[in-house]
């Protein structure tokens, strides 16, 4: 068992390759990888894999180490026993190899929310084990890994330069699996799941398309439906066709059909038509009715989640059912308000149906005057009438008058923003 | 920008289907490529199409490892060997890929120069105003306009075609040499053996197909896709390699012309392919250049960023991902900077890339191999034996010639 180490912070690349040496001495092989146990916090060094020349790799329990000695090349590990009593372990399911799984290889640190490539870990000495504290990134680990530390030091003083130290603590730390590479077990995003969805999106805009998918698939469908919404329109046509038709089309159900329709928009016809004919029938005809319209008109960018009454109903009866509604609309300031074969008559605002005597029926307080737009009406025009009458919908009518959906406010913003000073952002390979 | 959905759809479509592997395909067909193929058909005839037959098949089979290797791990080459070799040898690895990559850039910037001195203007000036065009193109430029500079470049290969049929080659002689190998031994004829393989397969389009298919997330099951692309890519680019070749046989090897810089290349079509001919040739090349001296850096900084693990995309400020910026700039820089030198040879510069890519393929070739054998990485997806020996054969082969290049160097 050992005691106290040399040194209590120490890092996982220091102790690769360095030999292994068993109670008398004689060399076993060398250190390949340091096993930890995910229990709690921070996980805990419980065994060490040795290369032996000609054998099999050898796993051990971290309790056989009696001693590590520093040498001028790095540390020695010794071990308790002579090599002949050395009993093999296992790794088991709860156990993770460093190297192989953690070292090099990139994960989400939710904290700074964005994406590293591990360059080492860093181990600390508690309670007589070695625990993993924390990933190591930046410019600090990566040279020291290249070139010993000394020159370096000295050339970064001789010419006064700062090299970046990134610490990553585990607790966020999210380990990154693909759809394609992914373990036995599925992974659970904990620490990502609680952060905003635009944050969530922000970090998955750094990943690959499998990369991304796997996280969708280990979120909790809401959580994932609003990050994915949250990122890049590219992005999002490119998530979709990673994810199996099922879960894809149950995520465009619970999107605004406006939304959904830009997703389905972006992909190829006939991916669009498959996921469409796998989404629920009535929501599925929402989408497909909005996909009919070019994207950046009135058509395209409206949604058909809008509410709307009968001019005979009663005020207090509107209230009622717009608490019913409310959830699923995508704006309850403007009630739209429409005969039997749909027609807008009139609309009035969520304060007038408030301040209204609750027996009064729709048509005697709705305004008949409404703004409204033609489904082809360009996006700029719909922003200008937007902007020119104070509004933060806009009906948008055939040529019967019959109301299609609704323009929000929020849905020309998102389009005009980039049109002015949003750069698109590049993709990276055409 | 935002274009009409009808549009984009059916574009999409398009490059669903013909995604990574023709636009690998179309950026390989760089100025130092067309300089090698243009050399082939001047000093040796139709005697070297036969070659392209196998490189047709080198060439498919390899990019469709790499584009598996991609479906299946969602990983670049860059980063998969990083994780599977460690850090080490990852950049030294990433290091000789940036080298090679440089000295194509250099070439690809000869290029624009040859192409502008053919309609009478200087390189000072044509070589410092492309650069920057280049670089605006990535520090400012969007998708929407990338996408149609390579939709416009891909169309202007047809010309090479044109320009084969514009000089009225005998059909009957060169589909005669495209079937019946023949080949002398002598330093020359191995050196262009050599580069015209390397040309081909070149050690950045390992990486460049692999880390492209990444970004299109083409599932396991959608992979017959992702195959078929790679097939049409490697025929077309051999395709516009066989007009090249044929072109520069018909005219300047029936006449005896030996060609020293890209404007003879262009210039001795006139007289045999009409008027046209030199100005398309010209036309070509520029666009080739052009497209190749902005996507290759790309990509170098992309695999180099992503597997040291810094900040890319050319949608971040260069203060937010200032390593991604400096080796895109820096491989603009010196590569226009090179070609500003005062009487820098620019046909040999082009060759020369070519010939390093040629001999460092191998390697490059060996590790792919490596990777996509291994169970642990590609599951059930390894190689199947056909792969294994058309892959090891042009791995052995590319050793052999280069080997035999060196032996008659010390000879």
């Amino acid at each position: 068992m050992l005691k106290e180490p040399p040194q209590r912070i120490t890092s996982l690349t220091r102790w690769l390759s360095r030999p292994v040496v068993d109670s008398r001495g004689s060399e076993v092989g060398t250190l390949k990888d340091l096993v930890v146990l995910l229990w709690g916090l921070h996980p805990r060094v419980s065994k060490l894999c040795i290369a032996r020349r000609g054998e099999e790799d050898l796993y051990l329990a971290w309790e056989a180490v009696a001693e590590i000695a520093e040498t001028p090349t790095g540390p020695t590990v010794i071990l308790d026993r002579p090599r002949e009593e050395l009993t093999p372990g296992d790794l088991r399911g709860d156990e993770m190899a460093l190297r192989r799984n953690i070292l090099d290889k990139k994960v989400m640190d939710t904290h700074g929310r964005r994406v590293v490539r591990v360059n080492d870990v860093q181990l600390e000495w508690r309670d007589e084990g070695y625990d993993m504290v924390a990933l190591l990134a930046g410019m600090h680990s990566l040279l020291g890994r290249l070139v010993p530390e000394r020159p370096l030091q000295w050339i970064a003083s001789r010419f006064g330069i700062e090299i970046p130290r990134e610490v990553v603590p585990w607790e966020h730390v999210e380990p990154i699996e693909t759809e394609l590479t992914k373990a036995r077990k599925r992974a659970v995003y904990t620490k990502l799941a609680q952060l905003h969805p635009a944050d969530i999106a922000d970090i998955m805009e750094e990943l690959n398309p499998s990369e991304r998918a796997a996280i969708l698939n280990g979120l909790e469908a809401e959580t994932a439906v609003e990050a994915l919404t949250e990122t890049e329109p590219e992005v999002q046509a490119g998530v979709i066709q990673m994810l199996e038709p099922e879960k894809a089309s149950d995520m465009l159900e619970m999107m605004e059909p406006d939304e959904a329709a830009d997703i389905l928009g972006d992909l190829p016809h006939a991916k669009a038509q498959e996921l469409l004919e796998e989404m629920d029938p009535a929501e599925a005809e929402d989408v497909a009715e909005l996909l009919e319209h070019e994207e950046d008109t009135a058509g395209g960018l409206m949604t058909t989640m809008y509410v709307a009454f009968h001019p005979e109903t009663r005020v207090s009866e509107a209230l009622e059912k717009l608490r019913a509604l409310a959830d699923e609309v995508e704006t309850i300031y403007y009630l739209y308000v429409t005969d039997s074969s749909d027609r807008l008559a009139g609309v009035l605002s969520l304060r007038e149906l408030m301040l209204a005597r609750s027996e009064e029926q729709l048509h005697e307080i709705m305004i008949m005057q409404v703004i409204t737009v033609g489904p082809k009406a360009p996006i700029r025009k719909v922003a200008e009438t937007l902007s020119k009458y104070n509004l933060v919908a806009l009906p948008v009518v055939d040529e019967d008058r019959r109301l299609e959906g609704i323009v929000t406010v929020d849905d020309v913003l998102d389009d005009l923003i980039p049109m002015i000073w949003k750069r698109r952002a590049a993709k990276k390979y055409i | 920008m935002r274009m009409p959905r009808g549009y984009k759809r059916r574009l999409l479509v398009f490059l669903t289907i013909m995604g990574p592997g023709i636009i690998t395909a179309s950026v390989n067909q760089d100025a130092g490529g067309i300089a090698t193929y243009s050399l082939a058909g001047a000093h040796y005839g139709y005697s070297l199409l036969w070659v392209l037959f196998f490189t047709t098949i080198s060439l498919a089979v390899v990019q469709e490892m790499g584009s598996r290797m991609a479906v299946v791990t969602g990983k670049g080459l860059g980063e998969l060997i990083r994780e599977r070799y460690g850090l080490r040898p990852a950049v030294l690895m990433l290091s000789i890929l940036v080298l090679v990559n440089l000295a194509n850039t250099v070439a690809e910037f000869a290029g624009v120069a040859a192409a502008f001195e053919i309609f009478g203007i200087p390189r000072f000036l044509s070589v410092p105003l492309i650069a920057l065009f280049v670089s605006w193109l990535v520090v400012q430029g969007t998708y929407a306009i990338i996408e149609r500079v390579f939709l416009i470049a891909s169309a202007l290969y047809l010309l090479y075609v044109i320009s084969a049929f514009l000089a009225h080659p005998p059909w009957g002689e060169v589909l005669r040499q495209t079937i019946q190998p023949s080949f002398e031994m002598d330093r020359n004829s191995l050196i262009m053996l050599i580069t015209l393989v390397g040309t081909t397969i070149a050690p950045w389009m390992l990486f460049y197909v692999q880390s492209s298919t990444v970004d299109k997330g083409i599932r396991w099951k959608d992979y017959k896709y992702a195959r078929f692309d790679v097939i049409v890519g490697a025929v077309v680019a051999t395709g516009v390699a066989y007009f090249i070749i044929v072109a520069c046989g018909a005219t300047l090897h029936a006449h005896g012309v030996r060609i020293e810089t890209a404007a003879d290349a262009a210039r001795a079509l006139e007289p045999f392919g009409g008027r046209y001919a030199s100005l398309l040739f010209a036309l070509g090349l520029l666009n080739a250049s052009i497209f190749s001296a902005a996507v290759l850096p790309l990509s170098t900084a992309y695999v180099t960023c992503e597997a040291l693990g810094w900040e890319t995309g050319v949608d971040r400020r260069p203060k937010e991902a200032p390593g991604f910026f400096s080796i895109y700039l820096v491989m603009i820089g010196i590569g226009a900077g090179t070609i500003l030198w005062p009487n820098v040879p620019l046909i040999p510069i082009m060759f020369f890339s070519q010939t390093l890519n040629g001999i460092l393929l191998p390697l490059t070739l060996i590790i792919v191999l490596q990777l996509v054998n291994d169970r642990e990485i590609m599951g059930e997806a390894v190689n199947s034996p056909l792969s294994n020996l058309i892959g090891w054969g042009t791995a052995f082969l590319m050793s052999a010639l280069t080997l035999l290049l060196l032996i008659t160097f010390i000879l």
